[in-house]
């Protein structure tokens, strides 16, 4: 699949340990309607999987349930490229803005 | 913490994002959104419904991936990817479909607004106009009124026959008097078409006697201008002339029965008609308009047929005046809009030729992308896309092409509405009205459909049934059928903008045939002012005064020349021919039918100079010829070749009979004939009388000036009020802009067929210039292998060219029999030209191989251009 910056963003946020849609927000700056078509598609993909959270949890904080996603293997190798290719991006960029000051 | 009422908001938002989502995953998608969104409720500062306004995005993901549950949005989608990666095709693509598309709106509103329009009357198709047609005279005449009073007495087809003559009146309103436009009304007239007065009544029967008649019906326009739309103003009188007349009531501005009128609507009042004493023996010059109402059960060919036993009748009884003369009957929806039918139609078909030949560029633009996209289509089929799915997808594609153009369409379609209301031909009844309307959006709809089926449908069969072949597989001169294909529809191409270049090189021919014609006088730098003397100055001898004394002043402002005076002054509006009857003294009197009928004008000795007229024979009018002196007249070349063929007409008396009297005068010149009408008709028989000799009320003043006359008009009206301030002008202008007026339609459809044929001819070279450039790419390696082998580089050009020539000169000879054939559009549109005109014509082929020649020649250059290893490399 095409790895786009925000599903880069997308992956680090889940690698880190953020669960929920909100939570990804939070965490990335990128807007719902960036965020979840991004989830949908690493669900389509097999990248992810996810759940609905304990009953029980939601009754006692007196709100609706909520969907928990969580990376699969795949998705944590997918995440892992993504950060490599990260890194070669802003390596490549160190050495461009480098070679317009030389 | 948000409140309570942002996340109803962003809840609400997110039930309304819902509905986009597959059913299947609805109740599971909502869900999650309502646990986020309580979820970010309980965080500080969450912007909810900015967070729920995400779920739409969302939810189109959902449901564009679900292609089982709708294919088309896939399809739409797949479009617009195309569409960025194709930006130039793309636009291209919508430029020239936008256009076309433009202009057959504008021709559909057209038709709609104007032709279809529905007339505000009560049963309007029972309302006929009545009119003469009098032998060698090609188009109907007003009527006479001694032949409108006959056919009311004896006419049983109708249930109301009623007259509307031109008349104006004086109104002293205002701060300056002004003059009124009116039309005075006989019995029954607003009858006829059974459209309410806006207020107050019509005319009462009593009210068209003699002496009951000084009451006046106003028009809307009139009403709001003058009295704010008052209502009060019904029951009063109001200051006409030197009298007060009674306002019977207001006539909605609906009401435009279009008789003698030059611009639609120009009419500012209605008067009851009083049959006058004389106006029964006037059979000749007629000037009223008619209108009728058919009896029900009776057909308009009933109608005709028994106002044609009533003209024989009348014939027999008036063989002098009504020789020949019959009535014509002609519905109202042809009187009010026949004259633009032909130039719809001609229209018609320019717009529909330049839309074909816009589609046929998008099919072949199609054709050109769709053979870069073999790859990706081959894959699509490799994957399992049936060809239906293929077909459809491409469909889809041009599909939102033309959706894009049709709406750009519309937005180009109401510019050029607006433009046709300001500079279009103002004659045109409701010319000023045509706006984009809901008719007009969905013909642009259904255009933008019928684009589809006709430029889509053969490039979708075709590239469907192309994918099938491997990935990569190259052929060394490309696909045969395919360009055989394209070259027939460049052939069509070449031909349909063939024939719109001819029929503007036709309308240009008349064009400037027309502008050749010799109007007999010098139209530049003369001031034209139109007044009525009538009532202020009665008598021969108050009219003499006035115009001795208006002439001196005018003659006085500085930058006029001279000043002469006539009563019919060639191309002003209200020109009316009266024609007086007369006969030669001392010769043979004249077969039936033969006799003289030619015009009767006056005019003073000046009238001449001003406008640059010189005798052609024996003398002008001249200060001899004053009130005591011997009766003298001019006459036309005109009056000459007709009636005095054999005969010297120099010292030829004549008897003139004017205003009843018989007059014997003696010719003493012949001056060339002016033409008093319009260009495209011929000059009048004319005969002019002096002023001083037969003072007319009915007094143009024509005044040559050094510098511009348009400058001088107010200073003159200042001049004229300081000898009378109640004197009103009827129109004033420059003689330049009255003969003008007269080529507006011409000029408009030159200039519009020209904007046509030009785009024709754009994209027929575009369309050319595309196949070529594809052909020459096809045949690189050819072109290579010859290179190789010795060939020169004309050899390569000559090679390229000689295809693109072929290609066009079998266009132009299609074109040339669509030419022959559509020249029956074009008849009512030529002066002094054949419709198959061989310089037009001829003209226009050449054009056509030219640029087709430029089309080739560009591509043709680069093939042959090209090193030959280079082009040996190619795949």
């Amino acid at each position: 699949m095409r790895l786009t910056y925000p599903t880069a963003l997308v992956l680090q946020a889940l690698l880190d340990g953020h669960h929920h849609g909100f939570d990804i927000m939070d965490a990335t700056g990128l807007p719902s309607g960036t965020v979840y078509p991004i989830l949908r598609r690493l669900d389509a993909e097999g990248c992810v999987r996810s759940r609905w959270e304990k009953e029980g949890l939601a009754r006692k904080e007196q709100r609706p349930p909520r969907r928990y996603y969580e990376l699969t293997a795949g998705g944590r190798q997918l995440a892992a490229e993504a950060r490599g290719k990260a890194s070669a991006l802003a390596h490549a960029g160190r050495r461009l803005l480098a070679g317009s000051e030389g | 913490m948000p409140d309570m009422q942002s996340l109803t908001r962003a809840r609400r938002l997110v039930a309304l994002a819902a509905r986009l989502v597959p059913a299947r995953l609805r109740d599971e998608w909502r869900a999650e959104w309502e646990g986020e969104l309580a979820a970010a409720a309980e965080s500080p500062n969450a912007r909810l419904v900015r967070y729920a306004s995400g779920s739409f995005s969302d939810a189109f993901w959902l449901r564009q991936r679900d292609v089982a549950d709708l294919q088309l949005i896939d399809d739409l989608h797949h479009g617009f990817r195309y569409w960025r990666q194709q930006s130039g095709f793309v636009l291209t693509a919508i430029g020239i479909l936008a256009l076309s598309m433009a202009a057959s709106v504008t021709a559909f509103s057209v038709v709609s607004q104007i032709l279809l329009r529905p007339l505000p009357y009560h049963a309007p198709e029972r309302i006929m106009t009545l009119w003469e047609r009098v032998p060698a005279q090609s188009e109907r005449q007003y009527v006479a009124p001694g032949n409108f009073l006959d056919w009311r007495a004896r006419a049983t087809s109708f249930t109301q026959m009623a007259s509307a003559e031109p008349y104006s009146f004086d109104y002293a309103g205002g701060d300056r008097p002004i003059v009124v436009k009116a039309m005075l009304v006989s019995e029954g007239f607003f009858d006829i078409f059974g459209l309410p007065p806006l207020a107050g009544r019509y005319f009462l029967p009593e009210e068209h006697k003699k002496g009951n008649n000084r009451v006046v019906v106003l028009t809307e326009r009139f009403w709001r201008a003058q009295f704010n739309g008052d209502a009060a103003i019904v029951g009063k009188t109001i200051a006409i002339d030197d009298g007060a007349f009674l306002v019977a009531g207001v006539v909605s501005k609906d009401f435009q029965p279009h008789f003698q009128e030059y611009v639609p609507g120009d009419r500012d009042l209605y008067a009851a008609k009083a049959i006058e004493d004389y106006e029964p023996r006037i059979r000749v010059s007629g000037y009223w308009g008619v209108a009728a109402r058919l009896k029900d059960g009776v057909s308009i060919e009933q109608a005709r047929a028994e106002m044609d036993a009533i003209s024989l009748g009348i014939e027999r009884e008036n063989p002098r005046t009504n020789k020949g003369v019959r009535a014509e009957v002609v519905d109202l929806r042809e009187h009010l809009v026949g004259d633009v039918r032909p130039a719809v139609t001609l229209f018609g078909a320019a717009v529909f030729a330049v839309l074909l030949i816009a589609c046929v560029n998008v099919t072949n633009l199609l054709l050109a992308r769709g053979a870069s996209r073999q790859q990706e289509l081959a894959v699509r089929t490799a994957l399992g896309a049936h060809r239906g799915r293929l077909v459809g997808q491409l469909l889809v594609e041009t599909l939102m092409l033309a959706t894009a153009a049709s709406v750009t369409a519309l937005v180009l379609a109401q510019l050029a509405m607006r433009a046709l209301a300001d500079w279009g031909p103002p004659e045109v009844m409701w010319i000023d009205s045509l706006h984009v309307d809901a008719w007009a959006i969905g013909f642009a709809m259904l255009l933008a459909f019928a684009v589809t089926l006709t430029a889509g449908l053969v490039p979708a069969m075709r590239l469907s049934g192309l994918g099938l072949q491997a990935p990569g597989q190259r052929t060394m001169t490309g696909d045969r059928s395919q360009r055989h294909l394209r070259s027939a529809l460049v052939i069509a191409e070449v031909a349909m903008a063939l024939m719109l270049v001819s029929g503007t090189g036709l309308l240009l021919r008349s064009f400037v045939n027309l502008l050749d014609v010799d109007t007999g006088f010098n139209r530049d730098g003369v001031m034209v002012v139109q007044m009525f003397a009538w009532d202020r100055n009665p008598g021969p001898a108050a009219l003499r005064s006035f115009h001795d004394r208006v002439t001196a002043k005018v003659a006085s402002i500085p930058g006029v020349d001279t000043v002469g005076v006539v009563q019919a002054m060639p191309f002003i509006e209200s020109n009316i021919d009266i024609q007086g009857s007369m006969r030669l003294i001392g010769q043979p009197p004249p077969q039936p039918g033969e006799e003289i009928r030619a015009s009767y004008n006056v005019a003073s000795p000046n009238y001449f100079a001003a406008l640059g007229v010189r005798p052609l024979k024996g003398r002008l009018l001249d200060d001899r010829d004053g009130p005591a002196s011997p009766r003298v007249v001019v006459v036309s070349e005109a009056f000459a070749a007709r009636y005095l063929r054999d005969i010297e007409p120099i010292g030829q008396r004549l008897e003139i009979r004017a205003q009843g009297k018989p007059i014997q005068t003696e010719i003493v010149g012949v001056i060339p004939s002016l033409r008093h009408d319009r260009l495209d008709q011929p000059a009048r028989a004319e005969v002019l009388m002096p002023f001083a000799q037969s003072p007319t009320g009915s007094l143009t003043m024509v005044a040559r000036t050094s510098i511009d006359p348009a400058t001088l008009i107010e200073t003159t009206k200042r001049e004229i009020w300081a000898i009378d301030p109640l004197q009103t002008f009827y129109r004033t202008a420059t003689l330049d802009e009255l003969v003008d007026r007269t080529l507006i339609t011409r000029r408009f459809a030159l200039i519009v067929l020209t904007g046509f044929a030009a785009l024709a001819l754009l994209l027929a070279a575009a369309g050319l210039y595309g196949v070529l450039s594809t052909i020459a790419s096809q045949y690189r390696k050819e072109i290579g292998v010859r290179m190789a082998l010795g060939a020169a580089w004309l050899d390569i050009l000559q090679l390229v060219v000689k295809r693109g020539l072929i290609v066009s000169a079998v266009g132009v000879g299609v074109g040339l029999v669509g030419v022959i054939g559509g020249a029956r559009l074009l008849r009512s549109f030529l002066f002094s030209v054949t419709p198959t005109d061989p310089i037009a014509i001829g003209g226009a082929a050449l054009l056509m191989l030219t640029i087709a020649m430029i089309a080739c020649y560009i591509p043709a250059r680069r093939a042959a251009g090209e090193d030959p290893v280079q082009a040996l490399r190619v795949d």
